[in-house]
């Protein structure tokens, strides 16, 4: 860069130290702007991930409980001749019987200390921190056919509909055709 | 120093930084994702099989021979190409390699229904283990109520015959243990004290020596038809195109039902079945029996459930479907209509 001189009105080179310093300024500002940019740029994308994570974990919790309450739920056979009570309740627990194919072998599903519990011959598992909000028969053709079952992970709430293995046939006059 | 490189060495320092952060969400993403692709693919494929096997019974239901199910039907052939129908473009674009097989699991002894009579009378009480007795199923049964799946009477049954019993069937009024259609009726009505009444009516069919036939069947049954039928009704539960020759010889040899030379009988049928499929009328015809005889009562022309099993990628779907009998004492139609009873899966 070249400036006018006033005495002579020649041209004379500027001086190179006082061009750094405006410049080493000028480089800091936009360090710090940008580093004050990407460190709050950083902090959103590290909420958003968290958001994410937690939102991710439900979902893969859910799909988890999912998985075992239909696997759990396969495995009820209710005879295709039995329309009598298979589902009972009793303070906040559902039981269904004929798991495996046995009356008297039973799954049953509740909410204790704060987590859902699933319990049958095959074992028992329990999901810490998942809120079962409720249990409802599901029902085709007049006859039960799996479970309805609602819960809750960090206050978003979650559907699964379970089918059992085998469920009673419906009376002849509610009876379908093929398949 | 170079204020230009100090710049450079913080940005690079801070683009490190990111791809770090980067490399570890795409892994744990990756991880989460890999779990979902994992379980997503799983259940496309349990649903490419029960697709498969569900067009392999609406097959049958529009195929199936009218008179009789035999192994020469030739619908059987017709299996392959409904597999690769059905699958078509399923799971990821590609046709997977479905296997599908058809078979009778109703032509068998079934422990839920049997009178022990029969077992105490013919060569099946062979079939049980010797520490158990007729009486002792019969009361397991009371017990413990009856079930679908034959490991629940495994028990009472030598290794060798637990193959020739089964759990699927009708229960056929006529030939069935007078407790088991008791029960049979408060399950099916949820009514006990019905079941009584119902069982005193059965009582007095054994000490007349009455058959209830197919046209007395709905007035039988009376205001309960719809709730007791299909479960209660008198089909033959055995089809004699595919009942085990032991299970045929035994039954036929039953002293009560007063049959001459049973095992030629047996014979005779065993080989006309090898040559083609046998109808109701060619059954009496080879027994040589009156219409109404109780042995017409054991041995019919069709399957009542069948096993549709479709396999592919280590997956396996079986579904175990009922054919639905009709309660007109002279059908209208002979064309099979079926119901899914069962759904089985494993992996």
């Amino acid at each position: 860069m070249r400036r006018r001189s006033r005495a002579s009105g020649s041209l004379a080179p500027m001086s190179d130290e006082g061009s750094t310093l405006i410049e080493a300024v000028v480089a800091v500002m936009v360090i710090a702007i940008a580093g004050a940019a990407l460190f709050g740029g950083v902090g959103v994308g590290m909420r958003a991930f968290e958001k994410g994570d937690r939102a991710a974990h439900s979902a893969a919790e859910a799909l988890m409980i999912d998985d075992t309450l239909r696997e759990r739920s396969r495995e009820v056979k209710i005879p295709y001749w039995e329309r009598g009570a298979c589902l009972g309740r009793d303070a906040g627990s559902t039981t269904v019987f004929y798991y495996g194919g046995l009356k008297k072998s039973t799954l049953s599903i509740a909410e204790q200390d704060s987590a859902l519990v699933l319990d049958c011959p095959a074992g028992r598992s329990a999901f810490p921190g998942i809120h079962l909000i409720s249990v409802l028969p599901l029902e085709s053709g007049g006859a039960l056919a799996g479970l309805d079952v609602s819960y809750a992970i960090g206050g978003r709430r979650y559907h699964s509909l379970a089918a059992f293995g085998a469920a009673p046939l419906a009376p002849t006059g509610g009876s379908g055709s093929g398949g | 120093m170079d204020d230009r490189g100090f710049a450079g060495a913080q940005f690079l320092a801070v683009a490190l930084f990111i791809a770090a952060a980067g490399v570890a969400m795409s892994l744990y993403l990756g991880s989460s994702l890999a779990y979902q692709k994992k379980s997503v693919d799983a259940e496309a494929l349990r649903q490419t099989l029960e697709r498969a096997a569900r067009a392999a019974l609406d097959l049958m239901a529009k195929d199936l021979d009218e008179e009789a199910d035999s192994p020469h039907d030739p619908v059987w052939s017709e299996l392959a190409d409904v597999a690769s129908r059905a699958t078509s473009g399923d799971v990821g674009g590609a046709a997977p390699d479905v296997t599908l097989t058809v078979r009778d699991v109703s032509s068998g002894l079934n422990p839920n229904f049997v009178r022990k009579d029969l077992l105490e009378k013919t060569s099946l009480g062979r079939l049980m283990d010797p520490r158990c007795s007729p009486q002792s199923l019969q009361q397991f049964r009371e017990d413990e109520g009856l079930s679908t799946q034959g490991a629940f009477y495994s028990q009472f049954f030598t290794p060798e015959a637990r193959s020739l019993v089964t759990c699927y069937g009708w229960a056929n009024l006529n030939i069935t243990d007078e407790f088991v259609l008791r029960s049979l009726y408060a399950s099916l009505t949820g009514y006990p004290a019905g079941a009584e009444v119902f069982h005193t009516k059965v009582q007095g069919l054994l000490m007349a020596k009455r058959l209830v036939q197919r046209s007395e069947l709905a007035s039988f049954l009376g205001a309960d038809a719809a709730a007791l039928f299909p479960v209660i009704c008198v089909e033959p539960p055995l089809n004699i195109n595919y009942v085990d020759p032991l299970l045929l010889t035994a039954i036929l040899g039953d002293p009560d039902y007063g049959l001459k030379d049973p095992e030629a009988h047996a014979a005779a049928i065993l080989d006309s079945r090898a040559a083609g499929a046998l109808t109701a009328s060619d059954i009496q015809r080879l027994l040589g029996v009156q219409p109404g005889h109780i042995l017409l009562q054991y041995f019919g022309a069709h399957t009542w459930f069948w096993e549709v099993d479709a396999q592919a990628g280590g997956q396996r779907c079986s579904l175990i479907a009922a054919r639905i009998p009709s309660l007109d004492a002279i059908p209208t139609s002979t064309k099979a209509v079926f119901r899914v009873v069962e759904t089985r899966f494993e992996r």
